[in-house]
């Protein structure tokens, strides 16, 4: 048995992050649901939409479902802590729908709270590490570092494991340029893991 | 490998970003290969799926977890929280109207005590070293409530005339001093001529 975990998601677009994490969340087989914030993304076009405003669409037994976080905005948080129960919540392109500043969002608050006791696993996908708001952090498991022109800043986010957070991305980074530089797209797929 | 490799090439087309254009596979473990085959660092997928596979475990909810009167931020509260959320750019509009401020404020209180009006100055000329002051921070949020945006010949102009203005002011009173000295030099030389040429 586990506790439920928070695992962010890190790299610039053509890396290869909602590929990876779409296989992994394959792999766990238990319900999940992505958020997107207008179901645009192409990966999510054939994953079924549905409105989280109804209990009803809650109950299905297996497999992916989308939210579109346009359809209710800031709600979305409140429908998924008020339905959602034992599943996996993947937060895509997360920057899209929310703030840095996530003290005026009580309820997203509370899914960073409450993750455990909803048994909650949540995945927060970004393009940068300053697309994660600071308080994420603090709470992640797991975070699979992607090739990023952005790297993490120790003076916003001051969590134990920066270092080795800047370290991966130094090495991906390296081994992504070496890649694309052969011109063969090789350069996909390139990440590590670090967790605190 | 070269097996995987030649199949990924094959499904991106060129010219166009594979951010959603994933490696085309007949079979799942060649993906999983293609993914764990690129990966590196202490912790590998095969240790995370390992893990993730594992189930929840379910937890008592505490006393009082879902109590509707936990605390919750009033209305005003979480507008007032939503606009401290304000951008870069929200920050250098403020910057630029504080400073236009400081330069205005600095010329009346130069006008009242007759000194020179960079004393009177608080604030510099760039945002970059500057403090992120309360002023600062508020106005930034101000400036994202109302919506304020300034094009660049808007900013311009409004740096031009605060930075001159009060020299502008400056010249038409230094103006009337030198019309006065002069007014003042032509009656002495009046004077003195009366004074020689009388009898």
């Amino acid at each position: 048995m586990r506790d439920a975990q928070t695992t962010i998601v890190v790299g610039k677009n053509g890396t290869g992050k909602s590929t990876l994490i779409l296989k992994v969340i394959k792999k766990m087989k238990r319900r999940a649901v992505v958020v997107t914030y207008d179901g645009m993304p192409k990966i999510w076009r054939n994953t079924p939409i549905i409105d989280p405003s109804k209990k009803e669409n809650w109950q299905w037994e297996r497999g992916i479902r989308q939210i579109r976080f346009a359809q209710h905005d800031d709600d979305t948080y409140e429908y998924i802590l008020k339905y959602g129960r034992d599943l996996i919540v993947l937060f895509d392109d997360c920057k899209e729908y929310i703030p840095n500043n996530i003290d005026g969002k009580i309820f997203l608050k509370r899914i960073l709270s409450q993750f455990r006791h909803r048994m909650f696993d949540l995945f927060f996908i970004a393009h940068a590490p300053d697309d994660v708001p600071k308080r994420i952090w603090i709470y992640y498991s797991h975070v699979f570092i992607f090739a990023t022109d952005v790297l993490f800043d120790k003076r916003r986010v001051k969590i134990g494991s920066a270092g080795r957070i800047l370290a991966a991305q130094h090495r991906v980074n390296r081994k992504f340029a070496q890649a694309k530089a052969k011109g063969n797209n090789g350069h996909y797929g390139i990440f590590e893991i670090v967790s605190p | 490998m070269a097996q995987i490799k030649a199949k990924t090439e094959k499904a991106q087309p060129i010219g166009q970003t594979p951010e959603e254009t994933p490696p085309t596979s007949t079979s799942t473990s060649d993906v999983d290969d293609f993914f764990s085959s690129r990966e590196s660092g202490p912790t590998s997928l095969k240790d995370f799926l390992g893990h993730m596979k594992e189930p929840v475990e379910e937890m008592e909810p505490p006393p009082g977890f879902d109590d509707p009167e936990e605390e919750e931020m009033s209305e005003e509260d979480r507008e007032a929280a939503a606009y401290l959320d304000y951008d870069e750019e929200h920050e250098m509009t403020a910057f630029l109207l504080l400073s236009n401020l400081d330069r205005v404020l600095a010329f009346l209180f130069s006008l009242i005590s007759g000194d020179d009006m960079e004393k009177y100055r608080r604030r510099g000329n760039q945002l970059k070293g500057q403090e992120k002051d309360l002023e600062l921070q508020v106005a930034a949020a101000l400036v994202k409530k109302y919506q304020m945006r300034m094009s660049l010949e808007w900013m311009f102009a409004t740096a031009i005339v605060m930075g001159y203005g009060p020299i502008a002011v400056k010249a038409v009173s230094d103006r009337k001093r030198i019309k006065k000295e002069k007014e003042e030099a032509e009656r002495r030389r009046q004077a003195e001529e009366r004074f020689q040429t009388a009898p």
